[in-house]
């Protein structure tokens, strides 16, 4: 099967960007879509012309490397999958694909499909973290967690820091990617002593970047590789909030 | 020459006791006068940036990723080991040091592997500290399970995400580290050569892969954690930017190259549906604790596995190995299924798979049960090849997914180069000649979190070092060969793509230096290897230029990199007369297993580069056992 | 203290809550008007008798309106300078509906609408027969102001279809297992009160 692609091209995040044709060689349908584009680069190659630039790496939906707009729709037409594993038989042959990079101020266009997400280590590095240090710990199962909360902290844990719900959002707000970090770290009880804190220095990290606010739409769910739940971003709402409630005042530790 | 592996004295259990406290310290107001440089911030080097920066080092920690959290240890699935003994089934730290000894088929070094295991059960507590989220039983304590063929349940997973998770605690210790200020941050940095300066490794040069500038760094100590080089099949587990050159630039600066043929092939990855294929997808090992493996009995049956009644199968692992069965260990198994498909019995396009049926597992526990355990790997595989693995059984067939070997490294992880120290899957300390399932993370984060920490400080406080910048005439030297070699790639301008030619020497790896190995075959391939290097130095086209975002050059650089490497791979496959591990000389075999030889090989090879297509000199660490009998891996 | 997103999203949340709870009481004086002229009449006289505490009242309506106009101003103008170029190809998953599309220009004619509305009724003539009542029959005797009364409320009915639910998440009290059902009642709730407020006019424009 052949597809035509329209590939967003653009250099450096001051560059003019504009949409170039391309046709796709001649693939099977168990080509996934990167290997599809592996081809077409290929083929650019061997004729000398430029590649498409675009970022990808574990290939299986882990890393969060890839990741481009494909039809208007963040990391393709599947569902709870990244750019990585889409395959061609979900697209059909002569289909017409527009290629864009993730949109937002805060994420600058690198080259082509590369955008720069830096942003969100930024946000991680202003307190998505506990702050132990190596060979502070105490025994593993010294602080018990209800398996409740483990599942929980697990589920929102499992993002990949992709970007696509940044991509997805009519206002490239990065609200899903901070909650499933607060709501990770703020459901277990290792993170209790920082709780407030780290809400805090997050979300005013977040703004700083230059992301949007959230409208509740539920686009950046539907669009997530790893299905992370917008209820997170309610717990994250309501963890800043609490925490602004309770930052003022000296806090009165319990007992003695 | 004979290498000496600075292995401490004493009895195995105080011999990293007593070496710690032996270790010179630095002065803790001193430490912040020393950089420390760290290339990869997978598992080994986000560790181990973070806890160098929180004793005060100067950090500058270089990733070739946008993020450091993308590195690949991510994508491991399974779990971490650890000899915690929650289960009260009988683990320690012996039975852990045991199992890895024997599991490397005993060509590791007996205290690095013992001290592994020592620091395994403080790994699981920094985790859970950070907040890494284990699984739990009900009443709150960690989970466990059996893993990888170990007969103990000591490994620690989280879903099927623990290498994802565990590298996220990482990078946010590291990311703590970084909003100290104690670690500056490089990210799509690649290193592109070390520099030396005295004998004493003292910075790198790398590469801005958004803007293709040239930079250098100084620093006191460099640390490679820069993974391994599965790639060199093209197809592998690994991802797609995986790749040798930091520890081959390393080498090709002295650097000794400790058994590069020591490969794991992983039993259980969706087979290759086509010529188009990037990389192969590893199913979790998890797999096999359920499903059953076999293959028709007749050769070259095409009926559907359906129609194949249960006399008809040959469940080949139960019946080789009835006591593990389906689990038996990753090299075994691998061997196996390559066996039966080279006589004819694979299953699947072309032949190369065999069938991983859950037939009777939903029989027996149900579907629902069946979905609770592994419904994200059925979906996985539904989603790659569109098959229910449900209604059909799942077809596998092995893999490259982890080298065992790497840059030689002494007790202390420093390699034979001054001040050049090597963490996690980039040395070749810990795993001997084959690596147990769950024990790739547990190395990583030993060497970064609990190992290097201790080392580095004795190496710093141990020895002189002159003051030196990036003005030194070696740092302009460094940089003038990474931009020479560049700008021959781009000057080459011919037909062929980057690609094209590491598909073309992946294949040829695999063939002839995968799974089974002959002596004909090796010189055939060390024949072979210098033809396509000669015809990618003509004929390989790299479109644009050094100087911007270029990725083409990227590839380029790594598959240069691997023209080379693959030749002392080889050449390290031929030389080890034996078969031990992931390295399987077909002409060494007694009833279809591996046989050793450890009269004659029981040692690390470390290579020294001699300069390209010159043999490299080869170096003897010989090998002690004197806590585990050397005894016939047998798993019958 | 620095105002982050989330608080003006919170503050956006409160006050639009309490003005869904304000159209609420007002939907159901409204329907006084069914019932005649005296009754009501009456109510709003008895409401005019609470005097100053009315005008509290009041002025505390027009505050929380300020307040969330100004959020959701910020808001939006945070939300464009976060996404200036948008995508060639625009497409949806099927989370966003026309009412989370429309927010703010929604909002803004809304907007428009309470300023001619409170001018048209409160500080309108009520001396022209019947008082207030007379001055609302008469008023929606009028095929443009009842036109424009049911476009204005299929604009709330679109506002409130989202913003209901939309603020309780963006307090985050509610538990996730309520969400989706929450969705379905912000949705019924906020067009059941614009159809209440767009059939009055209707009604009297056919029937009265």
């Amino acid at each position: 099967m052949k597809v035509t692609l329209k590939v967003w091209k653009q250099n450096g995040k001051n560059g003019q960007g504009e949409l170039k044709s391309y046709e796709s060689p001649d693939v099977s349908p168990d080509c996934s879509f990167l290997e599809m584009l592996d081809l077409v680069n290929n083929d650019l190659e061997s004729k000398n012309q430029e590649p498409i630039g675009f970022d990808s790496d574990c290939r299986e939906g882990i890393c969060g490397t890839c990741g481009m707009v494909i039809n208007g729709v963040a990391h393709g037409p599947g569902h709870g999958t990244a750019t990585c594993q889409l395959y061609m038989r979900q697209f059909k042959d002569g289909d017409v694909l527009t290629l864009e990079p993730w949109r937002a101020t805060a994420f600058p266009v690198i080259k082509d499909l590369v955008v720069d997400r830096s942003a969100f280590d930024r946000i991680i590095q202003a307190g998505g973290y506990i702050s132990v240090g190596t060979g502070a710990a105490p025994d593993g199962n010294a602080i018990p967690v209800p398996k409740e909360n483990a599942d929980l902290a697990m589920d929102a844990a499992a993002c990949i820091g992709c970007g696509a719900c940044v991509a997805s959002c009519k206002n490239a707000s990065a609200m899903l990617f901070v909650s499933a970090k607060v709501s990770h770290l703020a459901l277990l009880p290792q993170g209790e002593p920082e709780r407030e804190r780290r809400v805090i220095a997050m979300v005013e990290q977040m703004d700083k970047e230059g992301f949007g606010a959230c409208t509740n739409e539920g686009e950046c769910e539907a669009a997530c590789p790893k299905q992370i739940s917008i209820s997170n971003i309610a717990r994250l709402n309501r963890e800043y909030w609490r925490a602004k409630l309770l930052e003022q005042p000296v806090r009165v530790e319990k007992g003695g | 020459m004979i290498l000496d592996g600075k292995v401490p004295a004493g009895p195995i259990e105080k011999k990293w006791e007593e070496h710690r406290f032996n270790l010179k310290l630095v002065n803790p107001a001193n430490k912040r006068k020393h950089t420390v440089i760290v290339v990869g911030t997978g598992l080994a080097g986000a560790s181990a940036s973070a806890s160098l920066a929180e004793l005060g080092y100067n950090v500058l920690t270089f990733c070739f990723h946008d993020s450091p959290r993308r590195a690949h240890s991510i994508a491991a699935q399974g779990g971490i080991n650890a000899a915690k003994n929650y289960q009260n089934d009988g683990d320690s730290v012996h039975r852990l040091f045991y199992d890895t000894v024997k599991g490397g088929d005993f060509r590791a070094r007996e205290a690095n592997v013992h001290r592994l295991a020592e620091v395994s059960v403080n790994i699981i507590d920094q985790c859970v500290a950070q907040g890494v989220p284990f699984a739990r039983e009900y009443g709150g304590v960690l989970a466990n399970r059996s893993f990888g063929g170990a007969q103990v349940s000591r490994t620690f997973y989280a879903r099927g995400q623990t290498g994802q998770q565990l590298l996220i605690g990482a990078y946010q210790a590291l990311s703590r580290a970084v909003s100290s200020g104690k670690v500056k941050l490089h990210t799509k940095h690649e290193m592109l050569d070390l520099v030396i300066i005295n004998g004493q490794a003292r910075g790198i040069i790398t590469r801005d892969l958004d803007t293709g500038k040239i930079e250098r760094f100084a620093a006191d100590a460099v640390c490679l954690a820069t993974g391994g080089y599965s790639t060199v099949f093209f197809l592998s587990t690994n991802a797609k930017n995986c790749n040798v050159t930091a520890t081959y630039r390393a080498y090709k600066r002295g650097a000794y190259f400790a058994n590069p043929c020591y490969t794991q092939i992983h039993p259980t990855c969706i087979p290759q549906s086509g010529d188009h294929q990037s990389k192969l997808t590893l199913m979790s090992e998890s797999l096999r604790n359920d499903g059953r493996v076999w293959v028709p009995n007749k050769v070259g049956d095409k009926r559907g596995p359906h129609e194949i009644p249960d006399n008809e199968r040959d469940y080949y692992l139960e019946r080789k190995y009835p006591s593990f069965g389906n689990l038996a260990p990753r090299d075994i198994s691998s061997r196996a299924a390559k066996e039966l498909c080279d006589a004819g019995k694979g299953v699947g396009p072309g032949g190369f798979g065999v069938y991983l049926d859950f037939r009777d597992a939903i029989k027996r526990d149900g579907r629902s049960t069946i979905e609770a355990k592994y419904g994200n790997l059925f979906s996985i595989y539904h989603e790659i090849t569109g098959e229910d693995a449900y209604q059909v059984p799942m077809r596998i067939y092995p893999a490259p997914h982890y080298t065992m070997g790497g840059l030689w490294v002494d007790y202390n992880l420093m390699s034979n180069i001054p001040g050049l120290f090597v963490l996690g899957e980039a040395n070749f300390s810990d795993h001997g000649a084959n690596r147990l399932g769950a024990s790739a993370l547990m190395q990583g984060l030993a060497d970064g979190y609990f190992i290097i920490p201790y080392t580095i400080g004795g190496y710093i406080a141990g020895t002189k070092r002159e003051t030196v910048d990036t003005q030194h005439a070696a740092f302009a030297d460094a940089e003038k060969s990474v931009t020479g070699q560049m700008e021959k790639l781009i000057a080459v301008r011919g037909k062929r793509s980057v690609d094209d030619f590491h598909r073309q020497l992946g294949k040829l790896m695999w063939n002839k230096c995968g799974m089974g190995r002959t002596a004909t075959g090796l010189q055939e391939l060390l024949k072979e290897i210098p033809k396509i290097r000669d015809e990618f130095w003509t004929n390989v086209n790299v479109t644009g230029s050094a100087g911007t975002f270029n990725q083409t050059l990227e590839r380029a650089g790594r598959v240069a990199d691997y023209l080379e490497f693959a030749e002392m791979m080889a050449l390290d496959a031929l030389e080890r007369n034996e078969s031990c591990g992931g390295h399987f000389r077909e002409e060494f075999q007694e009833e279809g297993e591996a046989k050793r030889d450890d009269e004659k090989f029981r040692h690390v090879t470390a290579w020294e580069y001699k300069g390209v297509g010159e043999k490299p000199a080869q170096h003897i660490e010989p090998l002690e056992f004197e806590n585990v009998k050397l005894a016939v891996r047998s798993y019958k | 203290m620095r105002v982050t997103s989330i608080l003006l999203k919170v503050l956006m949340a409160i006050t639009g809550l309490a003005w869904f709870g304000f159209s609420i009481t007002h939907l159901t004086a409204n329907f006084l008007i069914l019932k005649g002229a005296d009754a009501f009449n009456g109510y709003a006289e008895g409401l005019a008798k609470f005097g100053p505490l009315l005008w509290v009242a009041e002025a505390g309506l027009v505050l929380l309106l300020l307040a969330h106009v100004g959020s959701a101003f910020r808001v939006t103008r945070m939300n464009k300078v976060a996404r200036p170029q948008g995508y060639v190809v625009s497409q949806t998953r099927g989370e966003a509906t026309l009412g989370s599309r429309t927010m703010a220009i929604g909002g803004v004619i809304l907007l428009a609408f309470l300023i001619i509305h409170v001018k048209m009724f409160k500080f309108g003539d009520w001396s022209g027969g019947n008082g207030l009542h007379g001055l609302v029959v008469r008023s929606f005797k009028n095929p443009l102001i009842v036109g424009g009364y049911v476009l204005a409320m299929i604009a709330f009915g679109l506002h409130l279809s989202h913003g209901v639910a939309s603020a309780f998440q963006t307090l985050g009290i509610l538990k996730p297992s309520w969400r989706p059902r929450l969705k379905e009642i912000g949705f019924f709730i906020g067009w059941a009160i614009a159809f209440g407020f767009a059939a009055l006019p209707i009604a009297t424009f056919f029937f009265v």
